[in-house]
């Protein structure tokens, strides 16, 4: 099977994020945890769900054929953990930590493997745009909020964070329209898939 | 969409509110902070005793003083960041509470959690910049590394050094019981909240 290398991919993600140096190293940092850790478990389940096609399983198949529940399972994940709240509690509570390492790969990653491209192009870019909104109120809040979000970290990574979240989006935003005006047609004129 | 999904998006999406309506007990408790709050003021947890060391050297436990309710805050002297403001708005916390209640019935500590750096002698310049009495507002510190990492602990502080050699920390007011509960937890900038509060217990 060529999608083996899938499996392999997703793996060996997983053990480098998972072992002690490298956890601790990019727990230390908000943005290490938020922009390499997250990030990097969800691609880990991502490349899972590369290898463990839905279409070999006719059950999630039936369910998920448009995409949307798989989706929806992904997104309600994502907001859980990053509830500051959340980021705090699975620093310091063995059981949300270990709940994170697996429902990141599993609850996020895969759902997103299984479902993307069964997406209504509609629903694609309601949630990309609704996705970078969402990370530029975040830097924004982060920039302009005196209080520590998190108690396990200090507040100039928090504003490091901040910075990354509001002139990235920015600059995702940007790109994206210049894309949809001048790039690629593929990218505005995708075929809508019913 | 086929119904199938439509039923299974909508049961996601009622399970997904509930599970974030849970963790964040119902939508009031974003951060670790607030949650703390929420937690406290349900649960009332009973402290552990604690020796506090003022800055005439004299210890006192938490413990020992009856029908007493007890205000902390928690400081290091050399904090040049947050800590001065916490410092100013205890003041005005202290000189907004009715002198009856100072007399008899409340007791003000500041708690530094940097025993090491703060000495008796230097609590005592501490207490002379910020105007507290040594009487009823006390500067105070944990000598003892595990009673303060316990006490620490309990109130939900979380101390971080810092860039600068300093330290981060949560602020906030903290209110104890006579009999050693923690019962509330007070933003540090609203001491106009906790002179309420009091006012009512009274």
């Amino acid at each position: 099977m060529k999608t083996i290398k899938f499996l392999l991919y997703s793996i060996t993600l997983f053990l480098i994020l998972t072992i002690s140096p490298v956890s601790q190293f990019l727990e230390s940092s908000m943005v290490g945890l938020m922009l390499i850790q997250i990030p990097g478990l969800t691609l880990s389940g991502y490349w899972l769900g590369k290898w463990l096609k839905m279409n070999h399983l006719v059950i999630f198949k039936s369910y998920n054929h448009s995409g949307i529940p798989g989706i929806l399972i992904a997104i309600f994940t994502s907001i859980y953990w990053i509830l500051p709240r959340m980021v705090d509690g699975a620093l310091t509570e063995p059981i949300l930590m270990v709940a994170k390492y697996i429902t990141i790969p599993i609850l996020i990653g895969l759902p997103i493997a299984w479902s993307w491209k069964s997406l209504h192009s509609v629903a694609k870019w309601f949630i990309i745009t609704n996705g970078i909104s969402m990370l530029f109120v975040m830097g924004w809040l982060y920039l302009n909020t005196n209080i520590r979000v998190c108690n396990n970290f200090l507040i100039s990574q928090q504003q490091l964070l901040g910075n990354i979240l509001f002139y990235g989006s920015i600059s995702i935003f940007l790109i994206l329209v210049l894309f949809a005006f001048m790039g690629p047609a593929q990218l505005s004129r995708e075929k809508p898939q019913l | 969409m086929s119904k199938k999904e439509g039923k299974l998006s909508f049961i996601i999406v009622v399970i997904g509110l509930t599970i974030l309506f849970i963790a964040t007990d119902s939508f009031q408790a974003f951060t670790a902070e607030q949650a703390r709050r929420v937690q406290i003021e349900k649960t009332q947890p009973q402290l552990k005793d604690v020796t506090f060391e003022d800055s005439e050297s004299e210890t006192f436990r938490l413990g020992e003083s009856e029908d007493v309710y007890t205000i902390v805050t928690f400081i290091y002297t050399r904090c040049g960041d947050i800590c001065p403001a916490i410092s100013m708005n205890f003041r005005d916390l202290y000189e907004d509470i009715p002198s009856e209640f100072l007399d008899e019935k409340l007791q003000l500590l500041t708690v530094s959690f940097d025993p090491e750096y703060d000495t008796p002698d230097q609590l005592t310049m501490y207490q002379q910049s910020i105007g507290a009495d040594g009487e009823t507002w006390r500067i105070v510190r944990i000598e003892d590394q595990q009673e303060l990492q316990q006490f620490l602990n309990q109130a939900g502080v979380i101390v971080i050094p810092n860039e600068e050699g300093g330290f981060a920390h949560n602020a906030a007011f903290y209110l104890i019981d006579p009999n050693g509960r923690l019962i509330n937890i007070f933003d540090y900038d609203q001491p106009e909240s906790v002179v309420n509060h009091l006012e009512k217990i009274f």
